[in-house]
């Protein structure tokens, strides 16, 4: 049967025809599966896109949350802040008034200067703690992180609320409970700050009793404890949880009753938070508080303190000196430094170890003085005239000195002591000078003397010439005082601030820590250009002069 | 290694003939066996140096004709890696600025004190890595 070949040639051109429309449907159904896959490709995507929306408009409302909480937060701050501010300025403006106004000229001017003289002390000290608290917020704030010596630590805190405390008829006291490390990691300046804190409230809330700072090692923590504990008011629960929040005290009228910021526990607390610590606190209302600044010290903490001697507060190891503070030793030293008081009280500790001393009063007589003789040790102040200690001590270390350059100096922060580490100093004192430190860079520098039968003698000695040297400063006090109130009036900036460095540099060491104080603040404030704050803070510190001045003068009557 | 050099270990430029002997006798006393070449005239400083090329250079500021300081400035002209350590018997303030503007390194004062001669070789051994106190 063979196929006509017409029909042959139709069949074969519907087979491909077929053929074709197969491939054509496979096309067809490729091409819908692709419309397909991409249309929930695009469902998927639209769904990650809605979801994305989401999470950004909630990251956004969080973020608008955040910025109108923050913001309450601030204008909260601010009408605090104006409150705070109105309270002290309304009593000052109110008083000055009234002293102005001749219908109450009967009134008491003393109480009403006295009055605008506390109210005007407030707001410096409110000032001050907002504006530590703005750089600690704005994360401005550099801390040290240095070896700092506990029983340096301490022993400044006594030295500065001890006599506060007396004053007030309380007992303080310093229980380290032995051993202790030695240092702890952090900023002095800082942790100083706290535990002063702490000492001050302790201080205000407490009318009887004493006031204790114990220092407790927890080697099973890696922590060191610094406590501040008093035998004062106490607080509720309630009241210790409003603790750390700025501008709240444990009630309201506390503030009238105890002034205060209400800053300093909120700044402390970020503070020891900074430094890796933390604060705890205790209380029993009637009974009185502890407040604890715990700091890490690691797993090893260093070498430890295992002498109760080392706690003991200047006063009390004076008697100890004679057989222990004074090391018999020889050499040479060179002392370079412009005060006259430093030159003297320097003198006499160094004199009264056998070693012989050279004074001089500038940089520039001190590089000569230095590379022409052959001293053992060099004590350099810092600030001094014609050339600085740091200028002189770049230039000897210039000039191939290798001897020993100990910086004295009472600005101890962390940049200057870079700094005078970077110029070549060997090493740095404190002023005002701590007699064992003075000594033990002494012994550290100078050979022992072969014969120490004499060292008790010179004990007395040097116990003589301190109160020498007290004697004569409180004598020289008003004219001390008549020149800070000239160059104040006279806006003489810089002979303000030579005077008030040498007063600031002397008066810790021979009694006085309270004028020491208040001349740090004085001497910042010139340094940094803020005038009006210097004036106020000298006119403070003329006052407290007058004062230790008045205490001298009762004293020296009372006295047959 | 200075076996193998042809030059000295320090040169000693001083007008005066009892520093020179002191200085000398200092140095061989840290120093035991090292070679020094004295020069009494600030002229005759720079030629010393080329010929000799010494590690440390003891340079006297106060010499009749060239004062050291000028000669110090024509030193660091021709041989800018000398060792330098300027001699004087007055460290006036004014001296010891001019010695290290002029590139010094190391400030002596006359008389001699061995400790601050100890500096200089120290100062040297640190710059240089060789400490002439155990060639």
């Amino acid at each position: 049967m063979n196929m006509d070949p017409i029909e042959l040639e139709i069949e074969q051109a519907l087979a491909a025809e077929r053929a074709r429309r197969l491939q054509l449907e496979r096309e067809l159904e490729q091409a819908r599966k692709e419309v397909f896959d991409t249309h929930v490709e695009m469902q998927t995507l639209l769904l990650g896109l809605d979801r994305t929306v989401a999470e950004r408009t909630a990251e956004m409302l969080a973020a608008r949350d955040a910025a109108i909480a923050a913001d309450h937060a601030k204008s909260a701050f601010l009408a605090n802040m104006s409150h705070e501010i109105r309270t002290p300025l309304t009593s000052i403006i109110g008083f000055a008034e009234l002293l102005l106004d001749p219908r109450y000229a009967r009134m008491s001017r003393s109480k009403a200067l006295a009055s605008i003289l506390s109210n005007g002390r407030h707001l410096l000290e409110l000032v001050s703690d907002v504006l530590d608290l703005s750089k600690i917020e704005a994360d401005g704030l550099d801390l040290a992180a240095d070896d700092v010596s506990l029983p340096g630590l301490l022993l400044e805190v006594e030295s500065m609320m001890g006599p506060r405390a007396q004053a007030k008829g309380l007992q303080f006291q310093l229980l380290p409970q032995l051993p202790v490390p030695r240092h702890v990691r952090g900023d002095f300046m800082r942790l100083k700050q706290i535990v002063v804190n702490f000492c001050s409230n302790a201080l205000k809330f407490t009318e009887a009793g004493g006031i204790e700072i114990e220092l407790i090692h927890r080697p099973q923590r890696g922590e060191v404890e610094v406590a501040v504990a008093d035998t004062g008011i106490g607080m509720t629960p309630e009241e210790m949880a409003r603790l750390f929040r700025p501008f709240t005290q444990a009630d309201a009228s506390t503030t009238r009753r105890y002034g205060g910021t209400g800053l300093g526990l909120h700044i402390s607390r970020q503070l020891a938070e900074r430094m890796g610590g933390r604060i705890d606190v205790r209380s029993t209302p009637g009974a009185g508080s502890r407040f604890a600044l715990c700091l890490p010290t690691g797993p090893t903490p260093g070498p430890m303190v295992h002498d109760a001697r080392e706690f003991m507060p200047l006063h009390q190891a004076e008697a100890a000196d004679a057989e222990h503070g004074i090391p018999a030793l020889r050499g040479q030293v060179l002392l370079a430094e412009d005060g006259e008081h430093n030159q003297r009280l320097v003198g006499a500790l160094v004199e009264a170890t056998g070693a012989e001393l050279a004074i001089v009063d500038n940089g520039e007589r001190a590089v000569e003085t230095a590379l022409d003789g052959d001293y053992d040790l060099v004590l350099m102040d810092i600030q001094m005239p014609t050339m600085d200690g740091v200028a002189a001590t770049a230039l000897l270390r210039a000039s191939g000195y290798a001897g020993p350059i100990v910086a004295l100096t009472a600005n101890v922060m962390r940049d200057d002591l870079r700094r005078y580490r970077e110029a070549g100093f060997s090493d740095a004192l404190a002023k005002p000078i701590e007699r064992h430190l003075l000594y033990a860079v002494l012994t550290r520098h100078l050979g022992a003397a072969r014969d120490t039968a004499g060292a008790p003698a010179t004990a007395d000695k040097t116990a003589a010439v301190l109160r020498r040297l007290a004697a004569e400063f409180g004598a020289e006090l008003p004219a001390t005082i008549d020149s800070l109130a000239q160059s104040l009036a006279r806006q003489d900036w810089r002979e303000l601030r030579r005077r008030v460095h040498e007063l600031k540099g002397v008066a810790g060491s021979i009694g006085f820590p309270e004028l020491t104080r208040l001349a740090q603040p004085v001497e910042a404030s010139i340094a940094a250009g803020r005038h009006e704050a210097a004036a106020a803070q000298c006119a403070l510190l003329i006052g407290a002069a007058r004062e230790a001045r008045a205490a001298l003068d009762a004293r020296a009557e009372v006295r047959p | 290694m200075s076996a193998l050099r042809s030059g000295c270990d320090v040169l000693v430029a001083d007008d005066s003939g009892h520093a020179r002997e002191i200085l000398s006798a200092l140095l061989r006393q840290f120093c035991p066996g090292i070679e020094i070449r004295e020069v009494r005239d600030g002229a005759a400083v720079v030629e010393a140096w080329v010929q000799w090329e010494p590690r440390i250079t003891f340079l006297d500021i106060d010499m009749p004709g060239q004062n050291g300081l000028e000669i110090l400035q024509a030193l660091r002209e021709n041989s800018p890696q000398a060792f330098v350590a300027m001699v004087t018997g007055h460290s006036s303030i004014q001296n010891v600025q001019g010695a290290l503007a002029g590139g010094a390194n190391g400030f002596i004062v006359k008389p001699f004190k061995p400790q601050r001669i100890v500096d200089v070789l120290e100062r040297y051994r640190q710059l240089s890595g060789h400490d002439l106190r155990h060639a």
